[in-house]
């Protein structure tokens, strides 16, 4: 008797306990964006653009945009629902994207401070800097996908196999934090009916001092860390002769030296393969030019990155975490980047060519 | 010198005490013990770890010293070397003690629901209905304390392999240059890393119902071992995947982690993770309630069942009380005080205490 009102008792008591959420009746953000709202027009400090797909049973993709502004990330939130046929819920969120003249003038921190302390959202949640107008960029239906996915996947296969290297909210949030090491962030434009990466935002803390076109991206992925990709890079060795090389493996290697004023040595290290070659026949000496301009055009646009990181005191690359983990005693940023800033730091490249595709 | 008189059939195999040691330890401690160890030590904090593991180690053994002499509990202990007043006071303490650290685990378990998963979780129906489950189990006596703690070591082992995904964002070099604070700094690591061990010391209460109670002193060795293998490795991970400033900011590092996981079958690992983690929790409550339960029973010579059910609904009366972050962090804190000075100071002492008695007794 005891034991059937006890279950009874279970029943009653374990349902129903908490709010429930079922995905037919919620609507999931799946990219937002953030921009300086129109001072006249919207008021409040932030513009909030939200975008949730729903799905309809014919296979096609609505993607509804909620645009709101308020002074808090997360009372435009209420706003949105106030707004919204069913409730809003970011679990789904994949894209945060700021608006360039946030990043710039206000840093960005404070938008990925309500990221970081929801625990709904995931740490793998990329962020990113717009080019241009981030509302249009939003608004706009890329074919019969939902916004957040098509954004995310252009990331995700630019930072596997491309040029783009690895970011999320995590690895931003643990360059923010480090004392040897600042936040890039990839940076979007949209280019007619498609949006692509054009580079990567450089950050000193949150606030964003400059960028990288993409083609300088495959320096500075090599710069940056392990990778290998499908992207190529392209030798031109005279006025019609080009040849492309595709990194199937790159390592780098840092070598710190204390005397003085403190030295670095990084040495990166490439596998290539010939993908295409514009020249007669590949001769070993055609092979061997191309391998040498490799090398000193990486090496040349290595160096020159370098001296404007010094120049904008920023430190992308994290080399001060490999003097940190080599230093004793305590490691203090401002001191470093001032000791940074004139350090000689050196690039040493060297390519290996090991084939030529199936054509001699 | 002899505690009391447990009879066979309620004793448990020695190997169980394994079990027992580490399903107590590993409660809500691992959830985030690193960002405490870390604020002092940076990035030597798993040395603390260490360190702490290591030096409880020397304390196990020397509760088996002290309880292989007395062959009885720590009530008996207390009696025989305090007399009935002093000791009686010492052992109320020992038992309000448990009752603390059965309050810290629910309130902190409950948090984490709440902060996590579902805000609007009422927590005295949670509350009640876990200790409901608690009930459940102690009214089957010690051996079932005792099974239930078998489970909630093996069940939710599997967890110790989510430590592989934040392996892959790891930055190993933050480990580097090993040595780089002080003795002091790290010492004062290991004294915030010494509340993730506490809750061995309810082998002080069940000490009598172990079968050949002298053999199961490897098997709370290795128990001990384990735990501190896990929660070294949990540390190393930590330090390297976070930055030292971003790890003083996040309140449960463990379950932060988990958020980089990617399964093709669940968006958030936590929700699983923390659900698997009842199980963990509930052995960690079984133990402790049991062994202030037994303690009220030993004292005041009641039944186990009527100290059992005033002492539930006063774990979730008191447990309910604490609202916000700031108290519940208290908790944690005095918890974690009081447990460090009852392992590192109180032990010894009453091994000394024991040693010198049984001296002066031998020479009259």
């Amino acid at each position: 008797m005891i034991r059937s009102l006890l279950i009874l008792l279970c029943i009653l008591l374990l349902t129903g306990c908490v709010q429930k959420k079922i995905l037919d009746d919620i609507q999931m953000v799946t990219i937002i964006g953030y921009d300086v709202p129109d001072e006249d027009k919207d008021g409040g400090l932030i513009k909030g653009i939200a975008v949730a797909p729903q799905y309809q049973p014919d296979g096609k993709v609505d993607n509804t945009v909620f645009i709101e502004s308020a002074e808090l990330s997360k009372e435009i939130r209420s706003q949105y629902n106030s707004g919204s046929s069913k409730p809003i819920v970011s679990g789904k969120l994949e894209v945060a994207l700021f608006s360039r003249e946030i990043a710039e003038k206000d840093g960005v921190i404070e938008l990925v401070d309500t990221l970081q302390r929801d625990p709904s959202i995931g740490s793998r949640v990329f962020l990113g800097v717009a080019n241009g107008e981030i509302e249009e960029m939003l608004s706009t239906n890329y074919g019969n996908v939902d916004t957040g996915t098509y954004f995310n996947d252009i990331l995700t296969h630019n930072s596997k196999h491309g040029m783009l290297p690895q970011t999320n909210l995590h690895s931003f949030l643990y360059s923010y934090f480090s004392e040897g090491s600042d936040p890039f962030l990839p940076l979007l434009e949209m280019d007619d009916e498609t949006v692509k990466i054009i580079g990567i935002a450089l950050l000193n803390g949150d606030k964003m001092v400059g960028e990288l076109d993409a083609d300088s991206l495959f320096t500075f992925k090599i710069l940056y860390e392990k990778f290998s990709s499908n992207d190529s890079f392209s030798v031109k060795l005279g006025p019609d002769k080009y040849a492309s090389i595709y990194n199937i493996a790159s390592k780098r290697k840092i070598d710190y030296k204390r005397a003085g004023n403190g030295k670095i040595l990084i040495t990166g290290n490439i596998l290539g393969v010939i993908k295409e070659y514009s020249g007669n026949k590949l001769s070993p000496e055609a092979l061997k030019e191309i391998k040498e301009t490799m090398e000193k055009d990486i090496e040349e646009r290595g160096t020159k990155m370098i001296k404007t990181f010094q120049e904008l005191r920023i430190d992308p690359l994290s080399l001060g975490n490999v003097v940190r983990s080599r230093t004793r005693g305590e490691f203090d940023r401002d001191k470093w980047i001032d000791e940074y800033k004139d350090m000689d730091i050196s690039f040493d490249m060297n390519v290996k060519i090991t084939e030529s595709g199936i054509i001699e | 010198m002899s505690g009391p008189i447990v009879r066979d059939q309620y004793k448990v195999s020695p190997f169980l005490v394994f079990y027992l040691v580490h399903s107590v330890q590993v409660g809500v401690g691992v959830m985030g013990f690193q960002r405490i160890s870390s604020k002092v030590a940076g990035n030597d904090a798993w040395m603390s770890v260490l360190g702490a593991g290591l030096s409880i180690h020397i304390i196990i053994y020397l509760i088996y010293k002290i309880l292989n002499k007395e062959k009885g509990d720590i009530i008996s202990l207390h009696k025989n070397l305090f007399g009935k007043w002093i000791g009686g006071l010492l052992s109320s303490i020992v038992i309000v003690y448990f009752i603390a650290m059965s309050i810290t685990v629910l309130r902190t378990y409950i948090e984490v629901i709440q902060v996590w998963m579902f805000p609007d979780l009422n927590k005295w129906l949670f509350g009640g209905v876990f200790l409901l489950l608690t009930y459940y189990c102690l009214s089957g006596g010690f051996r079932v304390v005792a099974g239930i703690s078998f489970f909630g070591v093996v069940l939710p082992f599997y967890l110790v392999l989510t430590m592989v995904f934040p392996i892959f964002y790891g930055h190993f070099q933050d480990l580097l240059p090993v040595f780089n604070h002080s003795v002091k700094e790290i010492y004062e690591g290991v004294k915030g890393a010494s509340l993730s061990y506490l809750g061995f010391t309810t082998l002080f209460m069940y000490y009598p119902f172990i079968k050949e109670p002298e053999k199961s002193h490897r098997w709370a060795q290795a128990g001990h071992l384990v735990t501190v293998v896990i929660y070294t490795l949990v540390m190393v991970v930590t330090i390297a995947y976070f930055s030292t400033d971003q790890l003083e900011n996040t309140i449960w590092a463990t379950l932060t982690t988990w958020k980089i996981a990617e399964m093709p079958f669940v968006q958030r690992f936590e929700y699983i993770g923390i659900a698997s983690w009842a199980i963990v929790i509930l052995p960690n409550l079984c133990i402790t309630v049991w062994a202030g339960g037994r303690g009220i029973r030993r004292l005041l010579k009641v039944s186990q069942k009527s100290a059992t059910i005033p002492l539930l609904i006063l774990i979730l009366i008191v447990s309910s009380v604490f609202a916000e972050r700031k108290s519940i962090d208290l908790l944690n804190e005095y918890t974690s005080k009081v447990g460090y000075y009852f392992v590192y100071v109180y032990i010894p002492m009453l091994f000394v205490v024991q040693y010198v008695k049984s001296k002066v007794v031998k020479e009259k």
